[in-house]
């Protein structure tokens, strides 16, 4: 089935979550969640679904980032007030090479994230890491609670690839997180993230090889 | 033959890793598939390092009480409750009742025991690339078993709707 063609808007230039500007000219391919941006423009209270849809994602981006479940929390309901009140300025922005799981709603929910965690970070002064630590060590234990050996095992991995991640440069790690937790293309990180595709490329080849030297597994010169 | 610049080899590098990364995180077909179609392109450092983040970066989940408390503030801002956005805000939202998921009472709730004595195929070595584990309030779950789906219906079932709540506003 053929899809809408609109009218091409720009890429997400400035952090300001309604500071997109659209300019004339070519097509793009249509935002998966149009209906429910639309619905919620006609009537907030329709908020709902897009908040339903996204709240694992953010609060888990946020518990990354922060390692602190109450500070993630914070954050998260800061990010999505802010998204609510800011959604009468929100403009559709795609690709058609974005690919038709591409939504410019989360692009833009996932910058206003990103501002408001660089925001919280810089306001705090240490990272309990191992908050997340435990809450990720906990939920494994639970979970494989009938193979001692395996579960300590998962746990240990868990726990070593998290040190690892934590201790990365803060643009390769919130490279990984969106593409791993959040598990989002390469071009939305870029639009994220205010990169270029091949740059989030390679900066997500290079942490690869950080992460591997971290865990004891020097790269391979090939 | 002439030497490949080495930015273009990075540059190379890095979007045959991408493609592996979409392969290995889009999760289709069995376990190991991913590897094995780029067996030969992936410098396997990479792809073991890229193994290991799939398993453990699990998506971690809020408790049921904080996303139920944020979505009745959002739900009376959206009416246009404009207190409700100043912080610190006191903003109502019906009650939790026993048995409901994040009380913590073992016992309390037999969907909160299920999450809890999850199976381990939902996170073990033999999970499906499909299967991403997914932390809730403590217990990890899958998509594929939706045990979240079920929780959230029966939570649902005996919990008024947003519409209910700004109701009794």
């Amino acid at each position: 089935m053929p899809r809408p063609v609109f009218g091409r808007l720009t890429r997400p230039t400035g952090d300001s979550p309604g500071g997109q500007r659209p300019t004339p000219g070519g097509v793009v391919a249509l935002d998966r969640d149009r209906p429910l941006v639309e619905a919620a423009r006609r009537d907030p209270a329709r908020f709902e679904a897009l908040y339903r849809k996204y709240v694992a994602q953010v609060y888990a981006f946020a518990l990354y980032e922060l390692a602190d479940h109450h500070a993630a929390e914070d954050v998260t309901e800061r990010i999505f007030t802010r998204a609510l009140v800011a959604l009468p300025r929100f403009r559709e922005l795609a690709d058609p090479e974005d690919g038709p799981q591409a939504s410019t709603f989360r692009v833009w929910l996932f910058r206003i994230a990103r501002n408001v965690i660089a925001n919280e970070r810089r306001a705090r002064r240490r990272r309990p890491v191992t908050s997340l630590d435990a809450a990720l060590g906990a939920g494994l234990t639970i979970a494989d609670s009938t193979d001692v050996e395996a579960a300590a095992v998962i746990r240990e991995e868990a726990a070593a690839a998290v040190r690892a991640l934590q201790d990365l440069p803060d643009d390769r790690r919130r490279a990984l997180e969106l593409r791993f937790v959040d598990e989002m293309s390469t071009s939305e990180i870029a639009a994220v993230l205010d990169r270029s595709e091949g740059a989030v490329r390679v900066l997500i080849h290079r942490a690869l090889g950080d992460i591997a030297r971290a865990l004891g597994r020097p790269r391979s010169r090939r | 033959m002439p030497a490949i610049p080495h930015d273009s080899r990075v540059d190379v590098e890095a979007l045959i890793v991408d493609r592996y990364l979409d392969a290995l995180l889009a999760g289709a077909g069995e376990p190991g598939a991913a590897s094995r179609d780029h067996n030969n392109t992936v410098d396997p450092i990479i792809r073991e390092a890229a193994d290991v983040l799939r398993r453990s970066l699990v998506r971690v989940h809020p408790s049921f009480h904080f996303e139920e408390r944020l979505a009745a503030r959002l739900s009376a801002m959206a009416s246009g409750h404009a207190d409700a956005s100043r912080p610190g805000a006191v903003v109502p939202f019906h009650p939790l009742r026993r048995g409901s998921l994040d009380d913590g009472n073992p016992g309390a709730s037999p969907i909160a025991d299920a999450l809890a004595a999850a199976p381990r195929e939902m996170t073990g070595a033999r999970r499906s690339p499909a299967v991403r584990p997914l932390l809730i309030g403590g217990a990890i779950t899958s998509a594929a078993l939706s045990l979240a789906g079920v929780a959230w219906v029966a939570r649902r079932a005996v919990r008024p709707t947003l519409a209910e709540l700004e109701g009794m506003l």
